[in-house]
C-alpha cells in the first residue's frame, strides 16, 4: 500500500493537468480545441495524398471527434473526449504520413539499388584491372599463381658459380620484381632457398642474401623482405626453390589488412 | 440487485446514486488491459527511439489509471472508476500516437538517408574521378 502513495501524487498532478479538478461541474468545453481538431481532421481528409493512406485511423478520429462534439455537461468527460479526439486526429495524420514516407522509401530503394550495384561493379573492376596490370608487369618472369601469391624462380644459372653474386640477367629480373613491389606497396616478398650439406647451404645463404641486397638497393623496404634458407628441399619453407637457385614469393596482403585499392 | 450480498457493491451503488451527473460506472479493467497492450506494442516497435516523450506520457497515465482504479475500489467511488477508465483510454491513445509518430519519423529518416546516398552515388558517377 505504501507504494501507492507517491503514485497517487503523480495521479493528482495528472488529473490537475488534465483540468479534471471540477468534475461534474458544467464548465465550458474547450470549443477552441474542438474546432482546431475538426479543422485538422478536415485538412487530413481533404489531402488526396494522405486521406486514402490511413482510412481506419481517420474513421476512428472522426468517431472520437463526433463523440467530443456532443459536449457532455460533465466537464471532466468533455475534456477527456476532446483529448481523445485530438490524439486520434494526430495519430491518423502521423500514420498517413508514415505510409507516404514508406512508399517513398520503396521508390528510392528501387532507384538506389542499381546505383549501388554499379558503384560496386566499378570498384570491383578497378581492383581487377589493377590486379591484371600488376601481373602483366611480371609476365616476362612467368610467375605462378599460388594460394599465397605470385611465385617466381631464379635458377642456379643466374648466379656466379663461386661467389653467389647475381649475373646481369638475374638483375634484370629482379629489377622487374622491384618495380612491381614499388607499385604494389601492400605486398611483401619471401626469398627462399635450400642447401643440403654445409657447402650448399652456405651457397644458398649467399645467393638469398645477394637477392635481398639487390632488392634493398632498388628501394624495397627491409621489413617487406623475408629470407628463408632451409637445409633440405623437403622443408616447406623452401618449397618450389630450384636446386642451387632462389624462389621468390610475392605475397598477397591478408584479407584483414588490405589497404584501399587503387591508391 | 445483490446489494445485500456484497458490501462493496452496495457502497458502489450508493456512490452511483450520489454522483449526480454520472452515467453507469465503467469497469476500467478492460481499458487498462488495452492500454498495457498498446504500450507493449509500441515498445516492441522500438518507439522510444523516436517518440520517447509520448511513450512516457502513456506509461504515466497507465500508472495513474491503475492507482485511480485501486483507490476507487477502496473508496467505492464510481467517479474514481470512471476517471481510471478515462486515464486508461488516454494511455492507450498516447501509446498508439507514439507508435504512429515513431513509424513516421523512422520512415522519413530512411527517406533522407536514401536521398543522401543516391546523391552521393550519382555525384561520384557524374563527376570526373
Amino acid at each position: 500500500m505504501d507504494a501507492v502513495a507517491p503514485r497517487l501524487h503523480r495521479l493528482a498532478a495528472l488529473l490537475a493537468s488534465a483540468a479534471w479538478l471540477n468534475a461534474c461541474h458544467s464548465a465550458p468545453v474547450k470549443e477552441q480545441d474542438l474546432r482546431q481538431a475538426r479543422s485538422e481532421l478536415a485538412a487530413l481528409e481533404a489531402d488526396p495524398n494522405l486521406a486514402s493512406r490511413a482510412p481506419e485511423a481517420i474513421q476512428e478520429a472522426e468517431a472520437a471527434l463526433r463523440e467530443a462534439e456532443k459536449q457532455p455537461s460533465d466537464a471532466t468527460l468533455a475534456a477527456h473526449l476532446v483529448y481523445m479526439a485530438e490524439r486520434k486526429v494526430a495519430t491518423a495524420r502521423a500514420l498517413a504520413e508514415a505510409r507516404v514516407a514508406e512508399d517513398q522509401v520503396q521508390a528510392l530503394q528501387a532507384q538506389y539499388a542499381p546505383l549501388e550495384q554499379a558503384a560496386r561493379a566499378k570498384a570491383r573492376a578497378q581492383i581487377d584491372q589493377r590486379e591484371q596490370w600488376l601481373s602483366q608487369q611480371l609476365a616476362d618472369l612467368q610467375p605462378q599463381q599460388t594460394a599465397r601469391g605470385l611465385a617466381l624462380t631464379l635458377g642456379a644459372a643466374l648466379f656466379a658459380t663461386s661467389s653467389g653474386a647475381l649475373k646481369p640477367e638475374a638483375e634484370t629480373r629482379l629489377d622487374l620484381v622491384a618495380d612491381f613491389l614499388a607499385q604494389a606497396r601492400e605486398r611483401r616478398v619471401a626469398i627462399a632457398a635450400y642447401g643440403e650439406g654445409e657447402l650448399e647451404y652456405g651457397r644458398a645463404q649467399k645467393r638469398a642474401a645477394a637477392v635481398k641486397d639487390y632488392l634493398l638497393g632498388r628501394g624495397v623496404d627491409e621489413e617487406r623482405i623475408e629470407v628463408e634458407v632451409a637445409i633440405s628441399s623437403e622443408a616447406p619453407e623452401a618449397a618450389g626453390a630450384p636446386p642451387g637457385g632462389i624462389r621468390l614469393l610475392i605475397t598477397r596482403p591478408q584479407e584483414d589488412d588490405t589497404p584501399a585499392p587503387g591508391g | 440487485m445483490r446489494i445485500g450480498q456484497l458490501g462493496w457493491l452496495g457502497g458502489l451503488g450508493t456512490a452511483l446514486a450520489l454522483v449526480a451527473c454520472a452515467s453507469a460506472p465503467p469497469a476500467p479493467d478492460a481499458a487498462i488491459a488495452a492500454a498495457v497492450d498498446a504500450i507493449y506494442h509500441a515498445e516492441d516497435a522500438r518507439v522510444s527511439d523516436y517518440a520517447a516523450q509520448e511513450l512516457r506520457t502513456a506509461r504515466e497515465k497507465l500508472d495513474g489509471a491503475r492507482d485511480a482504479a485501486q483507490k476507487a475500489r477502496q473508496d467505492h467511488s464510481a467517479k474514481g472508476l470512471r476517471q481510471a477508465q478515462w486515464l486508461a483510454e488516454e494511455a492507450q491513445a498516447d501509446a498508439q500516437y507514439a507508435e504512429a509518430k515513431a513509424e513516421r519519423e523512422r520512415a522519413q529518416a530512411a527517406v533522407r538517408e536514401l536521398k543522401r546516398s543516391i546523391e552521393t552515388l550519382s555525384g561520384s558517377d557524374g563527376g570526373g574521378t
